[in-house]
């Protein structure tokens, strides 16, 4: 079984992972992709126009694909990391099995993780009964696969992802039976920040049934379709059921930090975010050497921030690897400024990606003062 | 209707797997869990435990609800492997045997 030596790996071939190797590659550093899924774009595929309207995920990544294939990255993709060891080895395996495994092991100077982030589950009990999915899968069918998840549909969470996909799901020609919060705390959206009245006062508009105050509290078999139960949260009203043939759980996003850990770097709780994100300073370096984060897995929402969050930890790598070219210095402070703008945008469609920032610069600082006082 | 909609166009789908001894067909481009969503089959396996049936779940490849086997090897996630002309995946069994 062979090696392929590069100088750059990039776990991840979504926004961030592409804004990275953009950027490698175009300063001449030999760029490794590696992805699971059999295309590029990470979830970006998956991904509509927005509530507030855009270019769907498809349209976006068409922009960038044509950069990317004008570069000179390699991508191995259809391909599983199970193993991240300093100064650079990764280990990967095929998804099929029946797939030629070579290069099975990748070795590189620099290492960006963008491994997006996760769907948090919503715990209802009956959610292994199938035709229960999470909004990513239920997106993916209709978007990518063009697939109704159902012809009879309910969502679980009160969020801006459970509003667009029953909007979607309903000019798809699905009936949507409605939406309904299906914890005991709020779900929020990507990252629990939207005002829930606001939301539904969206889905009015969209002719979208939300029932306010109900709970989801399982699912059930009815017949060949699906139950799924709803108490009203007053003790004197029973539970009713909608009787449907999918229910999707719509729940928040947290970052996916496994690959980061492994490498050994560390996590810190960001409150204003309600996750777990790797540390990183502000050109996405993390405390370990030769190690960068960028994306949704260092706690940034948004296809287009997590682009330029790629391509800030590109040329970063690029700078560590000494081959940036000479004008590197005025290179990152355009990147850092095209990244605060992407942020700054996110900020006007929804509160909160600013203090999050914040929050991870001063942890930052505080690690960094620490290492220096060891 | 536009972009990204279930109407859109494109034909009959024309490659053909199976699954469990029965043919299907799908597109280029779809992954085995989405392709047999489209056909209508959703239970995807058994569980271990009381044999219960289980399909996709989160739909990107971390849960792992929807594994199958494919050449003899068992935990190959169904919404992350393409379809491809031939291709024979089976469920994964109480009993410990792919059932062919």
């Amino acid at each position: 079984m062979s090696v392929l030596r590069g100088d750059v790996v990039v776990v991840g071939a979504g926004p961030a992972g592409l804004g990275a190797a953009l950027e490698t590659s175009r300063l001449g550093l030999r760029t490794v992709v590696i992805d699971e899924r059999p295309a590029i774009g990470g979830r970006v595929p998956a991904q509509g126009a927005g509530l507030s309207g855009g270019p769907s995920g498809a349209a976006w990544l068409a922009g960038v694909r044509a950069q990317v294939e004008a570069g000179a990255t390699r991508f191995v993709l259809g391909r599983s990391v199970w193993s991240v060891s300093p100064a650079w080895r990764v280990l990967t395996a095929p998804v099929d099995p029946t797939a030629d495994v070579d290069p099975w092991e990748i070795e590189a100077r620099a290492l960006v993780l963008a491994t997006g982030a996760t769907e948090q589950p919503i715990p209802l009990p009956g959610w292994t009964l199938p035709g229960v999915v999470t909004a990513g899968a239920a997106q993916t069918l209709l978007r990518v696969h063009h697939v109704l998840v159902g012809s009879r549909v309910a969502l679980v969470g009160v969020n801006a992802t459970s509003l667009e996909l029953a909007r979607d799901l309903a000019a798809a020609g699905a009936e949507v039976v409605g939406i309904v919060e299906g914890s005991p705390w709020p779900t929020g959206t990507a990252d629990a920040r939207t005002d829930p009245a606001s939301l539904v006062a969206d889905a009015g508009t969209l002719g979208i049934a939300v029932h306010a105050g109900g709970r989801a509290e399982r699912v059930v078999r009815l017949g060949g379709a699906l139950g799924l139960s709803i108490s009203s949260g007053r003790a004197d009203a029973p539970e009713q059921t909608w009787e449907v043939d999918a229910v999707v759980l719509c729940g928040r996003t947290v970052p996916l930090t496994d690959a980061a850990q492994l490498a050994g770097c560390p996590v810190a709780f960001v409150p204003e975010r309600g996750a777990f994100v790797p540390l990183h300073g502000p050109s996405q370096e993390t405390p370990v050497p030769g190690l960068f984060v960028a994306g949704a897995v260092a706690g940034i929402d948004g296809r287009d921030a997590a682009l330029a969050q790629g391509r800030l930890a590109g040329l970063a790598g690029a700078r560590l690897l000494g081959a940036a070219a000479r004008d590197i210095e005025a290179t990152l402070r355009h990147a850092h400024a095209a990244l605060d703008e992407a942020v700054a945008a996110g900020e006007a469609r929804e509160p909160g990606g600013i203090a999050v920032q914040a929050r991870l610069a001063s942890l930052w600082q505080a690690q960094a003062i620490g290492r220096a006082g060891t | 209707m536009g972009e990204g909609t279930v109407h859109e166009q494109r034909g009959a789908p024309d490659i053909a797997f199976w699954f469990d001894g029965r043919a299907y067909a799908g597109y280029a481009g779809d992954t085995l869990a989405a392709a047999l969503w489209r056909a209508g089959i959703r239970s995807l396996r058994n569980s271990p435990g009381l044999g219960e049936a289980r399909g996709m779940w989160c739909g990107v490849g971390h849960c792992y609800e929807c594994r199958v086997v494919v050449d003899g090897v068992w935990g190959v996630r169904a919404c992350l492997l393409p379809i491809r002309e031939g291709l024979a995946a089976t469920r994964e069994t109480v009993d410990g045997g792919a059932q062919g």
